[in-house]
């Protein structure tokens, strides 16, 4: 399958509130979205998941770096030119509750990239925005209602129909499902699922949460401080987790069965200030198995699969 | 003990009566549409030492189950209508305020989600922990201070000298737990209620967290009230599980019957729901629909708008909550088979 997106060496470091320090929120992060697949990006809070996702959007401006979209590097478009590239390329947010403005009607919200994008009229619009809500399994009279009105479920369906609205190719996921109850879960990944499909979608599903990543994704990018620790195709991370910090990110998930319940080894200490990272390989005062090298030289990618079928690792274990 | 008979001690076997007894406990809420229920004919019991988990969606009342234990539920708008919670045979329904705040973080200790809204921004980590044993023990400074040092060291802070002296803000959400759980701990209560105690932590973090949980229920032999909506983590460190469906108790059991026979169609869905690790699958089984908002819960069995085994008389009866197996109770009138 045919490359959709490239990010290249991207980097986005915001300056700390004291305005001396720099946060590496992203630093120096490359990564491959191919048509009609899932990326997962997999890590734990102020990793820099988020950012990495608001940035390929330019959501957020990245300090440097390339990011190749369907041919065209994003940050080489002026304005207006991105503005247009927008309609390719949607997001869709944690939380349900804050995503949808409370005083705007359904109708309004699922209606309005529409209007911005001046796609349709005034009499297709309510059309088009009823196609909309069934597709994501809303009723069609939520048009004249209002976000309270709904269950956070219902309204993470709300948010998936106004990013539909444009037929992006592109939609960046942030943690879609992390707010939602169980039960309710478990419907959100199934739609999103069957969209890809009707669609021809592309997802970037950034997710604190292995197990859903592992359900919807085909490669996935485990992030530590800014960094990409390890990326490879679901079922080779899965099979063969190399990095000692994906290692113990798939130890950490709570098994639901007594009979497994672990004897496990439990990660030493939290993720370390991003201001003043530790020297050597970020994750080495936590890791198991740091050796001499891991605290003063910074690891580079080793490619331990093909050159197909690429499983890279960032640690000098490899 | 020379001369005269000797009276050899008696044993009398008796089943161990439980610490926490809660007996049809029914709470509602005032709301500009009446009086709401929110937990309708809750009982439970929890035996000394045992830990128990309490799991269920948002909104299906364990919270208010468990901060009416406490008596911590505001009132107005939150009352008790019915019910009995005997703790260590006292009901605790029944007990004054100065009774009850003697009992609250003294035999009965409480950690909560978030312990950045529940630790005091203003005050020093020593400050809040010497508060417990002022209030509770009446120690002074320098005993305080050994006590506290002692404590953070037991949950497993490092530099806890250093530590009394900083602020909430100034300490990583694992520490600031660790911090809720010392001081939850402080007074060595018989009694923990941990409510969603890891949900806003990291993976990673999370299992430090219930590592400790699981070693200080060992070291001090309390009993525990986990509180969760992770089936995961109820399966890592209870021993039985209380399952909780729009205000009431619809299944009981041990984690192992409950993992490996779930009775109620409930409790099926919620356990095939999520994705696990290592078993992808192309489309994952759901409950249709959503949980009745309190107020809006159907007659007989509230689950049964949502249930693929419901009858007629699932519509119309309220399920009898009964043993299928000894230890495990379900309320259903068709339970899986």
């Amino acid at each position: 399958m045919s490359e959709l997106l490239r990010v290249r060496e991207l980097t986005k470091h915001f300056v700390s509130r004291r305005g001396k320090g720099r946060i590496r929120a992203v630093d120096g992060v490359s990564l491959v979205l191919r048509r009609g697949e899932t990326l997962g990006v997999v890590g734990e809070s102020g990793c820099g998941k988020s950012t990495l996702g608001r940035s390929i959007l330019r959501l957020l401006e990245p300090d440097s770096g390339e990011i190749v979209f369907d041919g065209e590097d994003l940050l080489t478009l002026g304005p207006s030119a991105l503005r247009a590239k927008r309609r390719d390329m949607q997001m869709i947010f944690q939380d349900p509750f804050a995503s949808l403005d409370p005083r705007l009607t359904i109708g309004s919200i699922v209606g309005e990239p529409l209007v911005i994008h001046r796609i349709g009229d005034r009499a297709s619009r309510p059309r088009a925005v009823f196609d909309l809500l069934e597709t994501v399994g809303i009723e069609a009279d939520a048009v004249r209602r209002y976000p309270h009105e709904f269950s956070g479920g219902q309204r993470q369906r709300i948010g998936i129909a106004r990013a539909l609205a444009l037929r992006p190719r592109l939609i960046v996921a942030d943690e879609p499902v992390s707010a939602l109850d169980v039960s309710i879960q478990s419907q959100i990944l199934n739609l999103m699922a069957e969209l890809r499909l009707r669609f021809g979608l592309s997802y970037i599903f950034i997710s604190h949460d292995l197990a859903v990543v592992e359900h919807l994704s085909d490669t996935v990018a485990v992030m530590y401080l800014g960094r990409i620790v390890e990326a490879a195709a679901i079922e080779d991370l899965f099979a063969r987790p190399s990095h000692p910090y994906t290692q113990a990110l798939i130890a950490a998930v709570p098994e639901p069965d007594p009979a497994r319940r672990a004897t496990r080894t439990v990660l030493k200490g939290e993720l370390p200030d991003p201001e003043n990272p530790p020297p050597g390989c970020p994750f080495h005062p936590r890791c198991p198995k740091a050796m001499d090298a891991c605290h003063s030289i910074v690891p580079k990618d080793a490619n331990i699969g093909f050159a197909d079928r690429p499983h890279v690792v960032r640690c000098h274990l490899y | 003990m020379s001369g005269g008979p000797v009276c050899a001690p008696r044993l009398i076997v008796m089943p161990p009566s439980p610490l926490l007894e809660v007996d049809s406990l029914s709470v509602s809420f005032a709301t500009d549409n009446g009086r709401v229920r929110v937990v309708e004919e809750v009982s439970f019991a929890i035996r000394q030492g045992e830990t128990v988990g309490l799991v269920g969606e948002s909104g299906c009342g364990k919270s208010v189950a468990a901060m009416s234990v406490m008596r911590l539920n505001p009132s107005p708008p939150c009352y008790v209508d019915e019910g009995r919670i005997l703790f260590q045979g006292d009901d605790l329904l029944t007990l004054d305020s100065v009774d009850m705040r003697a009992i609250r973080g003294d035999r009965i200790g409480m950690v909560f989600q978030e312990p950045m809204t529940s630790l005091n921004p203003t005050f020093t980590i020593g400050y809040q922990i010497a508060e417990v044993f002022q209030i509770h023990r009446g120690m002074d400074a320098a005993e305080t201070q050994r006590e506290s040092i002692d404590l953070l060291g037991m949950v497993g802070i490092g530099a806890a000298e250093r530590r009394l002296h900083q602020y909430p803000h100034e300490l990583s959400g694992g520490l600031r737990q660790r911090v809720m759980i010392a001081m939850a701990l402080a007074c060595r209560p018989d009694l923990l209620i941990a409510d969603e105690p890891t949900t806003a932590l990291d993976v990673t973090v999370q299992q430090q967290i219930l590592e400790l949980l699981r070693r200080l229920q060992a070291d001090i032999g309390m009993s525990v009230l986990l509180i969760s909506h992770d089936l995961g983590i109820v399966a890592e460190v209870c021993e039985r599980v209380l399952v909780m469906y729009a205000g009431r108790i619809v299944e009981s059991a041990t984690v192992d019957a409950l993992f490996q026979h779930p009775q109620h169609p409930y409790t099926v869905g919620l356990l095939a729901a999520p994705p696990r690790l290592g078993q992808r699958r192309s489309a994952l089984p759901t409950i249709p629909g959503t949980v009745p908002p309190p107020g809006q819960r159907s007659a007989g069995c509230h689950f049964a708008d949502r249930c693929a085994r419901a009858t007629e008389r699932c519509r119309a009866e309220t399920p009898v909550f009964e043993s299928v197996a000894p230890g495990h109770d379900v309320a259903c009138w068709n339970p899986a088979p």
